[in-house]
């Protein structure tokens, strides 16, 4: 007998491995609910990490500033005085560097009783930048005004006003 | 019989948690600490759910904070709670650079495993149990 052929003894053995496999295969408890991760997903411990980095925002504010447009435009930014600007630009390069969208960054000149805050609101990437939308309140003499803009990053670390 | 299917499958298992060894430095079946916050937090309704929008809002925001230098995208390094295979996978152009267009890609998929009932929404309880059972 040539040695590989498949005689009938080897052929009983074979089909009843083929059907062995077809029973385990068939045969397995399939496991309830969805699969364990996705496929193509990052999984669950990337998934956790990165939505908490959303939640907690990073870094701190590299020295830039804000540029551009009209940052405190309309009657409020005609009011305020040179510090009140410098002081609402470094909170307004704070919030859009470093500030998770929701949580504002406040300012107050204790000098001129002013103050502001702004908060970012979206984020979004355009053309390979990121821009950020936010939502400015500034509070003069106890009134405040609420704007609404949208800055976009540049490579320098700075963020210019686009609308 | 049904305990020699259970074998094949735990032989299967081993098999597979040894050619895909977490690397070191990964953080293996963790929750993070503030999950409950972060899943707060990205929220923005404030409905107890997050929604497709909502959560694709957290992964670009997630990816933001992240890339802390800005170069507009995430090595492996960046992203250690991500298994070796997962970012290989989510790097459809594999060149070792995650962009976001593929982090936001590859959490969609996420959300979809995440979403257990299926209605396009995450409850925290749906969110953290994907956490938990996908994290390596």
């Amino acid at each position: 007998m040539e040695h590989g052929m498949l005689w009938p003894g080897n052929a009983l053995k074979a089909t009843a491995a083929v059907a062995l496999a077809v029973w385990v295969l068939t045969g397995c408890e399939t496991i309830p609910g969805h699969q364990k991760t996705a496929i193509g997903g990052l999984g669950g411990a990337a998934v956790g990490g990165l939505i908490a980095a959303a939640a907690g925002g990073g870094g701190t504010a590299i020295a830039a500033s804000v540029i551009g447009g009209a940052l405190l435009g309309g009657l409020a930014g005609n009011m305020l005085d040179e510090r009140d600007r410098r002081m609402a630009n470094d909170a307004a390069q704070r919030a859009l560097e470093t500030a998770p969208s929701g949580k504002p960054v406040a300012w107050t000149n204790p000098d001129s009783g002013h103050s502001g805050t702004i908060t970012p609101v979206r984020t979004y990437e355009s053309s390979g930048r990121f821009c950020r939308e936010f939502q400015q309140t500034v509070t003069i003499g106890g009134r405040p005004e609420n704007s609404f803009g949208t800055a976009c990053r540049q490579p320098d670390g700075s963020w210019r006003i686009v609308s | 019989m049904r305990s020699a299917c259970g074998m094949l499958l735990l032989a299967t298992a081993a098999v597979t948690l040894a050619l895909a060894a977490p690397r070191v430095g990964a953080q293996t079946g963790t929750v993070p600490p503030d999950l409950r916050a972060a899943f707060k937090a990205a929220d923005k309704n404030g409905d107890g759910r997050l929604d497709r929008e909502e959560f694709r809002q957290a992964a670009i925001e997630g990816f933001y904070f992240r890339d802390k230098e800005h170069k507009g995208y995430l090595t492996a390094d960046q992203l250690p709670e991500a298994s070796r295979d997962a970012f290989r996978a989510a790097n459809v152009k594999g060149d070792g650079r995650l962009s976001l267009q593929e982090e936001v890609n590859a959490l969609l998929k996420d959300f979809e495993a995440a979403d257990v009932n299926r209605d396009g929404t995450l409850t925290y309880e749906e969110f953290e149990a994907y956490v938990k059972r996908s994290s390596r």
